[in-house]
């Protein structure tokens, strides 16, 4: 973490409560253990509870993003021809099971940015390159190929409270191992970014920390919602439960953070972790919480297992009992050989991807990332500072940031399927890099501009693989197809920058 | 070598009318190597002149370019139909009087053709509405025109639905073969003098009056309540009505004006002699109109109709150059729907203050229906069609680089075309309506070979180049004799060009082909009402069948609670109360068909007749009516030919508009966008929008004018009844053709 971010941390209780498990989505669990009931925050010097509160809610921006990009390394390495055709249906279910969670942290990663807009906070996707060692986490993120040791870990870090399972000791001990293979810091105990949460909690739920004033009901109109954001992915509809939470009061950002985080949490924990609140030192909106939180839980009781939608935690463990029944004797991996923490340019702690049309890829790849992450940007300043009279562009712009995610998806199936260039045999990987900044340029005309100008980079590093040539069938034909988008976004863009309408869409 | 059969292919042939006097030249669609994502190119090809006063071809040339337009007339579609002899019963030949004479003497080649015209017939069920031409068997070369029949017609009056030549053999073209070139595109109508004769001329008011009811058929006059329900076709009505039209819009008056069109679909049949053997083919050929973006496909064809139906729901073929390419196609076919469709204004969207529910849109229609507020489908701000469009078009490149689609499991299901909530009507292919007048979904067949490709990508090391041409033509092959390319038949003469979500369609209503899949009763085209039962079923009569095969065939309709839209709650209204929608017949009995075809198969009826649909209820089996019947062959023997059983001459298109006209004008483009188009001559505003024409539009002002029966900016019925040939547009690059 950041520095200038950490030095406000100190006052921060970074241990989670005995018997909290490993959870990060355990934060209600830790925010109500704390004796104060205040989760244990302090409000550092120089920053105001709101200052403070919005810097919580960057801190937890980072860290969905780092595990969104995370857990979609993870599911990007698995398939392969060294997949036995009989286990190859599971290997797709898995797959489609860990993007949907990576899906789902994108909707946690939204809701947060709604929170920010609440609270009059700037938007943030701001996060550190891997690997990355963090308190609020056990074991450094890292992007790495699925396996039963980062699934270990992935079970581990989405871990509730009570879960007691006869093979808990197993993973917990494989996620410390691997966790020490890969460099952790030593931690006596876990702290979980449920801490962040703990206190976001605590501060957001304190009228006398935050007043009413602070929190801007006008702010709901440029928050983005699922209605836009969400590309219908609703339990039962599709395979993800993407929730993007609007909020619009107090008790409804405490409700928003409830929701996010009872996807990585389990109903039980939640009810018994409630309990624990001191008496007559609970905020009013803390306690009208508490007891949504319990009616919602003697409803979740009632209902239908099949119904129960699967927290994350659900997801990790049932894909890592699968692959480990399927183990058993054979020598098989799920996901192919892919690096780990794969850069385009060598860098401490990372796999340099040696091969120099796969470099270019990488490039490519980070060129995309960046794109995505400047349209995201983008769309939602366009909806903070009201262009509200050119609706259909700002949803022009976030059809961009989802054309992106197509193309981050499509170069990293390239990349995985690429020599990464090192002696070893293994293949190279999406690298995720940051770009050198995401902050986008103050006025509008600049930010198409910027938009132009990364497309115009792209167009370079295709013609880059041309004049290399050797390009695979299907490399050749994305290269062609991604050409043909980008010359249509550059009319739009050209359109957009010079203010002259009257372009014929399709030439 | 013996011949062992003839057929003759292809076994669907479209033809589309226009008046001018050369036939459209041939012509095929190929990718733009360097923009893969941007038009099909109109790619000329080999083109059959024949010399209609010998009937012999004359010359055989590739154009330089295609007009779809001649001296500012339609150039009719005319495709040839090929006689092939089937050799050993294991190859294909083309039948030559050569071939012919080697396998002996040769006694005749004659041919017949037989069309109808129904579409009055369908409505009023008088026979003598019935448009009849059979030329009876010939062998000459002469053009022989079809002309057309009915008993209602003025006396000795005819209809002209077009001509067919018997195509002279000769050495450099030595295969037998006919051509169809279809009628005008002219519309009858009554002899009375209180018709608009600028419409009908003098020398087509054919239709008696006295004798048929057409003119001033109402058939809330003409039929109890509960009759009309049963009878009525779906969408109610589809003829020219005494004005003000539509009727939805006024009172649900329909009053004819008694016009009829000269379209038609029918068979071809060759008989060949050949010694003491006589060796008998047939196909089947049909007119409709034009194509009018030939540029384009829709997203749902008759091909994916007739695939599905030969190769069942299910893609089993593991092939991952052909399940990429084909998923590959469904995806493009999807956006060359959306590049031709104001999506902003489909979405129901409020279009510059004008309310949504004043626009004929699908989620317009869906507040109508189920009498509940409209609602738009997607999130107003998302939807201009460039930018949706882009969306679907990375999700093409993406396919292309061996990426797996995220959106499998964003297409709709069958059994959700009743979800009316926003998750279900979100799914693809959103906005657009289906044959059982929901939210269209793919065939099944279509949904599984997006899935498979999914599923399938993660485990290819290396996307192999695209697949090769599907196999070669085999006598066992029903495939490829349904979609032979018959020298000189362009493109849009194939049922891959024609629409597959009839509703009721354009150039087939293709719900009618369902109607005698169980042998001993006649269902409706478009729900599971038993309108005929011969004696052995007598008493099914009048029932609704739920259940065939293990397989429910009525779904329940569901929309968002109005308290909470994440809730679903059943949906009923005064019409529907019981809140059920018979899906698709075509989706409906997929797999059913596939396994079933010639077997005996049980079937639950409601217990009572009743016009009201009826939800299947499993715990009321034993109270049902129980019925085994016996699922009749889709195709002829040991042919692609679609069963005569099933649908007989002028049953194909007997369900459109009378005239196809008036589909043009009622049809919105939330059905078939890539044949009507919509939304065209689009460009990027300044502010990064696009603006552009409604087709409709008489002046391009690049203002788009929101569809509206009664605004003077747009074409009107009577424009199109009048002079539909100049008023419309052939739409290539999205732009509008030179006339």
């Amino acid at each position: 973490m950041q520095a200038r971010k950490r030095r406000h941390l100190r006052g921060l209780e970074l241990t989670a409560p005995e018997g909290a498990g490993a959870g990060h989505f355990a934060w209600l669990a830790a925010a109500v253990a704390a004796p104060d009931g205040a989760g244990g925050a302090v409000k550092p010097p120089e920053l105001t509870w709101r200052d403070y509160a919005i810097m919580l809610l960057h801190i937890a921006s980072s860290i969905e993003h780092a595990l969104m990009v995370q857990y979609l390394y993870a599911a990007y390495s698995l398939g392969g021809e060294q997949v036995p055709a009989p286990h190859r249906a599971a290997v797709e279910r898995w797959r489609a099971e860990i993007l949907a969670v990576a899906k789902e942290e994108m909707g946690h990663l939204l809701t947060v940015q709604n929170l920010l807009a609440l609270l009059g906070g700037p938007v943030e996707f701001d996060r550190e390159d891997y690997p990355w060692d963090s308190v609020f986490y056990p074991a450094p993120f890292t992007l790495a190929p699925l396996s039963l040791d980062t699934l270990a870990i992935y079970v581990y870090a989405e871990m509730p409270e009570r879960w007691a399972d006869d093979d808990k000791d197993e993973i917990v001990t494989r996620a410390r191992d691997t966790a020490r293979r890969l460099g952790g810091m030593e931690r006596p105990r876990v702290t979980r970014v449920g801490v962040i949460y703990q206190s976001l909690i605590a501060t957001i739920a304190d009228h006398e920390r935050i007043p009413d004033a602070e929190f801007d009901p006008g702010s709901v109109a440029a928050q983005a919602s699922w209605d836009e954001w969400g590309r219908g992915y609703r339990a039962g509809a599709r395979d993800a439960e993407v929730k993007v939470e609007v909020a619009a009061t107090r008790d409804e950002a405490l409700e928003a953070l409830r929701r996010i985080a009872s996807q990585g949490e389990s109903p039980d924990a939640l009810h018994r972790a409630l309990a624990q609140y001191s008496e007559g030192n609970i905020p009013p909106a803390a306690l009208r919480l508490q007891r949504r939180v319990r009616r919602d839980e003697e409803r979740a009781q009632a209902a239908p297992e099949e119904e129960r939608y699967p927290s994350h935690f659900d997801r990790f463990l049932k894909i890592y009992r699968e692959l480990d029944a399927l183990s058993g004797d054979d020598e098989w991996s799920p996901a192919r050989p892919v690096i780990v923490n794969p850069t385009s340019a060598a860098q401490v702690g990372c796999t340099e991807i040696a091969d120099t049309r796969s470099t270019i890829w990488a490039n490519l790849f980070n060129l995309r990332y960046r794109m995505l992450l400047a349209y995201l940007t983008h769309a939602l300043l366009m909806a903070r500072q009201g262009a509200g009279d050119e609706p259909l562009n700002r949803g022009a712009v976030m059809h961009r940031a989802f054309a992106e995610m197509y193309n981050l998806k499509t170069i990293a199936g390239i990349l995985v399927r690429r020599p990464a260039g090192g002696n070893d045999g293994r293949f190279a990987g999406p690298p995720f890099q940051m770009p050198y900044t995401l902050v986008l340029p103050s006025m509008t005309r600049n930010r198409w501009r910027l938009h132009r100008e990364l497309i115009g980079e792209a167009a370079s590093l295709k013609k880059q693989l041309r004049d290399l040539g050797e390009l695979a069938h299907d490399e050749a034909g994305y290269l062609t197809a991604m050409a043909d988008i980008d010359g249509q976004a550059l009319g739009w863009l050209d359109a957009l920058i010079d203010g002259r309408p009257g372009r014929r869409a399709f030439q | 070598m013996t011949i062992t059969g003839i057929r003759l292919l292809p076994t669907l042939a479209i033809a589309r009318v226009g008046s001018a006097a050369e036939p459209l030249d041939n012509y095929t669609l190929t990718e733009d190597p360097d923009h893969p994502l941007g038009f099909r190119r109109i790619t000329p090809a080999a083109t059959l002149i024949v010399d209609t006063a010998t009937g012999a071809i004359a010359q055989r040339r590739v154009p330089e370019q295609i007009s779809f337009k001649a001296g500012g007339r339609v150039r009719p579609v005319a495709p040839f139909v090929e006689a092939f002899a089937v050799i050993d019963y294991r190859e294909l030949a083309p039948l030559t009087m050569k071939l012919l004479r080697q396998a002996g003497a040769v006694a005749a080649v004659r041919w017949r053709i037989e069309v109808q015209n129904r579409k009055v017939y369908r409505r009023t069920r008088d026979p003598g509405d019935i448009i009849r031409a059979d030329t009876g068997w010939f062998a000459d070369h002469g053009l022989r025109p079809l002309m057309g029949h009915a008993g209602n017609l003025v006396e000795n009056a005819t209809i002209p639905l077009g001509q067919v030549q018997h195509i002279r053999a000769d050495d450099a073209f030595p295969e037998i073969r006919l051509r169809f070139t279809p009628a005008h595109g002219l519309i009858y109508g009554p002899n009375l003098p209180e018709r608009d004769r600028r419409v009908i001329p003098d020398e087509r008011a054919l239709y008696d009056a006295a004798k048929g009811r057409w003119h001033g058929w109402d058939i809330t006059r003409a039929m109890n309540p509960d009759q009309k329900a049963v009878h009525e076709t779906a969408p109610p009505s589809l003829f020219a009505i005494e004005p003000p039209a539509p009727p939805w819009l006024h009172g649900d008056v329909a009053v004819s004006r008694g016009y009829l069109d000269d379209t038609c679909d029918g068979f071809v049949e060759l008989k060949v002699g050949v010694g003491d053997r006589e060796w008998r083919a047939a196909a089947r050929i049909s007119s409709g109109p034009p194509d009018y973006a030939p540029d384009s496909i829709i997203v749902r064809t008759m091909a994916d109709e007739l695939e599905q139906i030969v190769e069942g729901p299910l893609m089993r073929d593991n092939d991952r150059a052909r399940l990429r390419d084909k998923a590959e196609d469904i995806i493009r076919r999807a956006y060359e729907t959306v590049r031709l469709m104001n999506v902003a204004v489909m979405n129901g969207n409020t279009v510059r203050g004008r309310p949504p529910l004043s626009l004929d849109t699908m989620p317009a229609e869906e507040a109508f229906d189920t009498q509940r507020m409209l609602r738009p489908v997607m999130a107003t701000q998302n939807v201009d069609t460039l930018a949706v469009l882009a969306l679907h078009q990375e999700a093409f490149a993406a396919l292309r680089g061996g990426a797996a689609p995220w959106f499998a499991d964003l297409l709709r299901q069958p059994e959700e075309a009743g979800d009316l909530t926003d998750r279900g009507r979100r799914k693809m292919p959103a906005l657009m309506c289906g044959a059982d007048g929901f939210y269209l979904t793919l065939t099944r067949r279509q949904i599984d070979t997006v899935r498979k490709a999914a599923n399938t990508a993660a485990f290819v090391e290396r996307e192999p180049p695209p697949a090769p041409p599907e196999p070669a033509l085999k006598p066992r092959n029903l495939t490829a004799q349904l979609f032979y390319e018959a020298a000189g038949n362009p493109i849009n003469s194939r049922p891959q060009m024609a629409i597959g979500n009839p509703t009721p369609g354009l150039e087939f209503d293709f719900r009618a082909v369902w109607r005698r899949l169980f042998e001993g009763i006649v269902l409706s085209e478009h729900d599971n009402y038993v309108l005929e039962a011969d004696s052995g079923h007598a008493d099914l009569k009048g029932h609704r069948l739920l259940w065939a095969d293990g397989r429910p065939l009525v779904y329940p309709i569901t929309g968002p609670s109005p308290a909470d839209p994440d809730k679903s709650v059943p949906v009923a209204w005064e019409q529907n109360p019981n809140g059920v929608l018979c899906i698709e017949w075509s989706n409906n009995l997929a797999e059913m068909l596939h396994q079933r075809q010639g077997q005996i198969v049980e079937c639950y009826f409601t217990a009572e007749p009743t016009v009201e649909p009826e939800a299947w209820d499993e715990e009321k089996r034993g109270q049902y009516r129980k019925a085994s019947l016996r699922v009749r062959p889709f195709f002829e023997p040991g042919t692609a030919l679609i069963s005569r059983e099933l649908a007989k001459a002028g049953e194909l298109t007997q369900g459109l508009c009378s005239p196809w006209q008036n589909d043009f004008r009622e049809c919105s483009c939330y059905y078939w966008a890539a044949s009507r188009p919509d939304y065209v001559n689009i460009q990027t505003t300044a502010d990064g929008t696009s603006r552009g024409d409604n087709w409709f539009q008489k002046n391009r002002t690049g203002d788009y004018v929101p569809d509206d029966y009664a605004d003077s900016r747009l074409i009107n019925y009577d424009d199109l009844f009048m002079e539909w040939e100049r008023a419309l547009k052939f739409q290539i690059r999205g732009q509008d053709a030179p006339d």
